[in-house]
């Protein structure tokens, strides 16, 4: 190869360059978008749970509602059950956010973290003062 | 393979699709019986002649149930005036028929509007595309297309509809859950309307439509209407 003293540093160099950031991402992001859970509801509750455990809805909050979505809609099938004692129903804007009141503070913050945009809030209400 | 196996694998196939609407019909046997159930079946009654010019109190309630979209009607008022001389003019409440045999089910693409197990139909609105034929095929105008978000809430427990889908009378479906009458039934000050379960002989509906008197808005079209009328 001719110019391969230049060549190869050069392209080495260009590919810094363009990967820059991503490295520098790497080292340096350490923001989490960590949804609060102070609500007036949970502060209030003496064992803090969810409908389902903690690490599932993490991951699977998002096929839960669809789940509630199609049963509700489809076949009339309104209630979730009881645990401990709690009635739940299936229901976004009854059940989820009766405790989780603060959409900002809670949905909002992973969802504008990973730049997802659920249409959830297209027709469901958020809850009083805290929508969008 | 041979003939045995063959005929062995192919019935097992056949088997297995044939279970497919098992979910469905177990759902309706299980111990949780909800009142979506195809042992109901829900219909409408009403009484024309109770019902009084310049009254809106229906088409007011259904908007506050229902977050309506302005604009638009889940249930309206027409006037009827026979043509003879010094005829009075008669307002006639309309709604979706909830048809039986529902032509909007048939042509929507993405089977957003469907017939429940308790013959409600409805519209999925997660699902609907907004192609509008269902507008087009429905035989008695019961639905409209949202033009507009609608930001104007008048029941927060009830979801609003966002621009680009069709909205129609759902019997106030989630009241019926519930146990509870549509809103415009239970608001109407001169019970002009009643509502129950045509499957239930003794229920107030049945034994009106019992009667033969009731009549439905052009059931020759086919679409086997749920809604009667009396005194039409
Ligand atoms: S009245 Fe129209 S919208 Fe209602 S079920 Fe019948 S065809 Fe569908
Ligand atoms: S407008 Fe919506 S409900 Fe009507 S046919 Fe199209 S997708 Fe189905």
């Amino acid at each position: 190869m001719y110019d391969k003293n230049k060549i190869i540093p050069g392209l080495i160099i260009f590919v810094g360059i363009v990967a820059f950031p991503f490295f520098y991402n790497l080292v340096t992001a350490d923001y989490k978008p960590e949804p609060s859970l102070d609500t007036p509801v949970i502060n209030k509750m003496s064992k803090k749970q969810c409908v389902r455990p903690k690490d599932f809805m993490k991951t699977e909050h998002m096929k839960v509602l669809h789940e509630w979505r199609d049963s509700v809609v489809r076949y009339g099938e309104r209630e979730y059950g009881v645990i401990d004692g709690v009635k739940y129903e299936k229901s976004l804007q009854k059940t989820c956010m009766q405790c989780h009141s603060n959409k900002k503070d809670f949905c909002d913050r992973c969802h504008t973290y990973v730049d997802v945009k659920p249409y959830c809030w297209n027709c469901h209400i958020a809850p009083e003062g805290k929508e969008e | 393979m041979d003939r045995r196996t063959f005929l062995k694998i192919g019935a097992g196939v056949v088997a297995t699709t044939a279970m497919g609407p098992l979910p469905q019909l177990v759902s309706c046997l299980q111990a949780k019986e909800t009142k979506a159930c195809a042992k109901n079946k829900w219909g409408m009654v009403i009484d024309v002649a109770k019902c009084v010019e310049g009254c809106t109190v229906c088409m007011d309630a259904c908007r506050k149930e229902n977050n309506v979209s302005a604009g638009n009607y889940w249930i309206r008022l027409a006037t009827i005036k026979p043509k003879v001389p010094n005829a009075k003019s008669q307002p006639i409440p309309l709604l979706c028929n909830q048809c039986d045999d529902p032509f909007c089910v048939k042509v929507c693409l993405v089977k957003a509007s469907f017939k429940r197990q308790d013959g409600i139909v409805l519209i999925d609105e997660h699902r609907c595309i907004g192609c509008r034929y269902c507008m087009i095929v429905c035989p008695y105008k019961s639905r409209s297309f949202v033009f507009k978000h609608y930001e104007e809430i008048t029941n927060p427990d009830s979801p609003k509809r966002q621009h680009g889908v069709v909205e129609k009378c759902d019997f106030c479906v989630s009241r019926i859950d519930k146990g509870l009458m549509p809103a415009c039934v239970e608001a109407c000050p001169n019970k002009a309307m009643s509502f129950g379960n045509l499957n239930d002989p003794n229920s107030e509906v049945a034994k009106l439509v019992a009667t033969g008197k009731a009549q439905r808005i052009r059931p020759d079209l086919g679409s086997k209407p749920k809604v009667y009328y009396l005194g039409l």
